[in-house]
């Protein structure tokens, strides 16, 4: 999971790379075509019909984050890459990536008709590769790298051997990203970075990490900042996870010692790096198209919440059939919200701010439902009683809250529907004007 | 056929005058053409309409004369239509409400086990009175209907149905307008109002609360348009998933604009009661959201998808 992003962007940014979204719709068809013997050919399809939940059959598991063991988690990391070769290697590895890199120059719309079909196989999970790599930093390295940066990671990158982490967030700057003190001091043809980062999902599979650096302390905290791209076998660069609540171990600190990065891994001009992390974070596709069908989903759905209703013996009760109306009639209009997002997305407009209005709605969602069930199951969500459908809702109870922080805390969210939507009036920032300073100075 | 979006603004623009006005909602729409705006885009229209009467917080019998356009053989502006009383729900029966219209005749639904049959009725020959109550401008009448119905009753089936949801998705929009206008009040006050040498609105406690007014409205919003493009055979069922979510939204959106308003919120100096109020009433007529949310609940159960809307 990425970690908390800070009010987003003044700039908005054009972060998709690819044609005209109204270019070669005319070859829809064919291209579906094509796609579907690819799929047929690599992949099985999930047999239809079996969305209805029968209470107590099929897998007891209703968790958000992984919380396997490492080697399982790096089995299913290796699938990831293994499928994204697949892909690649038959063109639907970038589908709107420029041919240079390795793309297929294509719209919008063929992507996501591609995702569509795609999820009626059963195929690993590639959001390990897609989330942050290839949905944030790929663009970015699209719009901001030098030429010879770009052929040597992007095709690499979209072909599942590069996974990229996101060296954001540090203990002093989280909400306020633009606040990070990690130096990064020139030396020749070399920049020497120091500093931690925090809450870096995926870095423990990366090769790659997109760090946002202290260059000038002398300038107010917006100005001062670099970024680079970190090639994670760098001596130097140091791993830890970080053990969550939910049992699982995601996301984890990044230290950096004296790591020596080549100047032409910078991504953009010196001092300019508030502008290229803008460009990661508007690449953010929030939730959209993303309805899946993993285990939340299977959940989180009419059919398994009325199954548990039933076999909870609540079917007769008043209140807990409201709950359940409110908790779906919710999920329906985020479901709504996200199919609106995707329209605006496929006009060929960036997606605003309204886009936080789907994400408030989405961690609220699942969080609703994870109380629905607690209510529900009572005591047998606490205590292993065994029985299937209970003790499992746990693992999504504990790992909503990091629903509600990551990409973006609610906080965040909010303060940019009530500026960007609403028109309210700006909070006085008391520090974008003053020089940074030190990381030894007080920055709060 | 569709109402492109400059066209729209335009029929807005004029419908918002006329509610400004004040005068009399039914000749104003004659003059506009309203019947043909209505005939290019009954969903867009509709949704307009009934969005401008809720930010205008305008009463009129414009609901009654929705739902009698699905029902044959009725003239709206000579008839009315006798609403089902709101602990009703959607059912009709022995008591009822009469919105603000001037009609002389009033058809009047009854229940009966081979479903809804009308019957139509003077208007002079009903028992009324006010219904006064938490919304004393709404101008409605509540009726109790003696024995004495005309003997002309006919059944009308399935097109009840669609009445009712035609209804429905023009509450949730009129809904949609009186929180619309709620939360733009709650932006402009919090916005010029300074305490502490700040406008209210910069504070986080202040523009959270808004914002997650925003949110809800947004999801009214977009349920309401889904409905409106639902196929037949799951309209009613989309009308009434929509206007759940537009009740259940006037609920969360109002609690919070009062609040920020602070103690001017609770006072007749400002316009915010007035939203409050009538916001609460539409939400009862047809089905409030809690009575809504029960009959969904239990329709979810027996099997019933959400969505069965398709849109893309």
């Amino acid at each position: 999971m990425t970690a908390s992003a800070p009010a987003t962007p003044a700039t908005p940014a054009s972060p998709t790379a690819s044609s005209s979204p109204t270019a070669s719709s005319s070859s829809i068809e064919a291209f579906v075509e094509e796609a579907s013997a690819f799929l047929d050919e690599h992949a099985t399809r999930r047999p239809t019909g079996t969305a209805r939940v029968v209470w107590g059959e099929g897998e007891d598991r209703i968790s958000y984050f992984g919380d396997e063991p490492p080697e399982v988690d790096k089995a299913k990391v290796d699938a990831a890459r293994a499928w994204q070769r697949t892909r690649h290697e038959h063109g639907f590895g970038w589908i709107t990536g420029p041919t240079e890199y390795g793309g297929r120059a294509l719209s919008p719309l063929h992507d996501l008709v591609y995702d569509q079909l795609e999820a009626g196989y059963d195929v690993p999970d590639t959001g390990v590769i897609s989330l942050i790599g290839l949905g944030m930093i790929g663009p970015t390295i699209l719009a901001h790298a030098r030429e010879e940066i770009k052929q040597r990671y992007l095709p690499a990158m979209f072909r599942g051997d590069a996974i990229a982490c996101q060296l954001f967030s540090e203990p002093g700057a989280g909400s306020d990203l633009a606040n990070v003190a990690t130096r990064a001091v020139r030396d020749g043809e070399e920049w020497v970075l120091n500093g931690q980062k925090v809450w870096t999902s995926v870095a423990h599979h990366a090769e790659l990490g997109m760090a946002v650096c202290r260059s000038d302390p002398s300038q107010p905290k917006h100005r001062g900042i670099t970024a680079f791209l970190v090639d994670m076998s760098l001596p130097g660069v140091e791993v830890r996870p970080l053990r969550q609540m939910t049992g699982g171990a995601e996301f984890n600190e990044v230290f950096l010692t004296d790591v020596r990065v080549p100047d032409d891994h910078r991504l953009g001009e010196v001092d300019d790096g508030w502008r290229v992390t803008m460009t990661t974070l508007m690449s953010e596709r929030a939730s959209v198209g993303g309805e899946g069908a993993g285990p939340v989903e299977r959940a989180v759905s009419r059919s398994y919440l009325t199954a548990m209703l039933e076999a909870m013996g609540l079917s007769r009760d008043a209140a807990a059939r409201r709950r359940l109306a409110e908790v779906l009639a919710d999920l329906t209009a985020t479901g709504y919200l996200n199919q609106q997002s995707l329209r605006t997305l496929l006009d060929g407009r960036a997606p605003g701010p309204e886009a936080s209005a789907s994400k408030l709605m989405f961690s609220h969602n699942l969080a609703a439902a994870s109380h629905l069930a607690a209510e529900m199951v009572g005591p047998r969500m606490i205590a292993e009683t065994g029985d299937w459908g209970t003790f499992s809702w746990n693992e999504l109870l504990l790992g909503t809250p990091a629903l509600r922080i990551l990409g973006g805390t609610e906080e965040i969210m909010k303060n940019i529907i009530g500026e960007r939507v609403l028109g309210l009036p700006k909070e006085p920032g008391t520090d974008t004007k003053a020089p940074f300073r030190a990381p030894t100075g007080e920055q709060s | 056929m569709s109402l492109d979006d400059a066209t729209v603004e335009v029929v807005r623009g004029s419908l918002r005058e006329v509610f400004a006005t004040g005068r009399p909602v039914a000749p104003a729409l004659d003059e506009l053409g309203w019947a043909e705006v209505l005939e290019e885009d009954p969903s867009i229209a509709t949704t307009v309409l009934f969005g401008e009467q809720g930010r205008a917080l305008a009463s009129s019998g414009l609901l009654a004369d929705t739902m009698l356009a699905e029902l044959p053989g009725y003239a709206p502006g000579t008839h009315t239509l006798l609403l089902p009383h709101p602990r009703l729900g959607s059912h009709p029966g022995p008591t009822g409400v009469l919105l603000a219209s001037t009609a002389e005749v009033v058809v009047v639904p009854r229940a009966t086990p081979d479903g809804v049959v009308l019957a139509t009725i003077e208007r002079s020959s009903l028992v009324t009175r006010p219904a006064g109550g938490f919304d004393p401008g709404s101008g409605w009448q509540l009726v109790t209907l003696g024995a004495a119905l005309q003997p002309d009753s006919v059944p009308v089936g399935a097109a009840w149905e669609r009445a009712v949801a035609t209804g429905r998705r023009a509450l949730a929009a009129e809904i949609i307008g009186v929180c619309t206008a709620a939360l733009e009040l709650a932006v402009t006050h919090t916005s010029v109002r300074h305490q502490y040498g700040r406008p209210l609105g910069s504070f986080q406690s202040v523009r959270h609360q808004l914002a997650e007014a925003h949110a809800a409205l947004e999801a009214a919003r977009v349920t309401l348009d889904v409905a409106w493009s639902a196929a037949e055979d799951v309209a009613a069922w989309a009308a009434t998933v929509a206007k759940l979510r537009a009740g259940a939204t006037q609920s969360t959106v109002l609690r919070r604009t009062v609040q920020v308003l602070g103690a001017m919120g609770i006072t007749l100096e400002s316009d915010m009661h007035r939203y409050v109020s009538r916001g609460a009433a539409l939400d009862a007529l047809l089905g409030g959201h809690l009575r809504l949310a029960d009959e969904v609940g239990s329709a979810a159960l027996a099997g019933a998808d959400l969505h069965p809307v398709v849109t893309t």
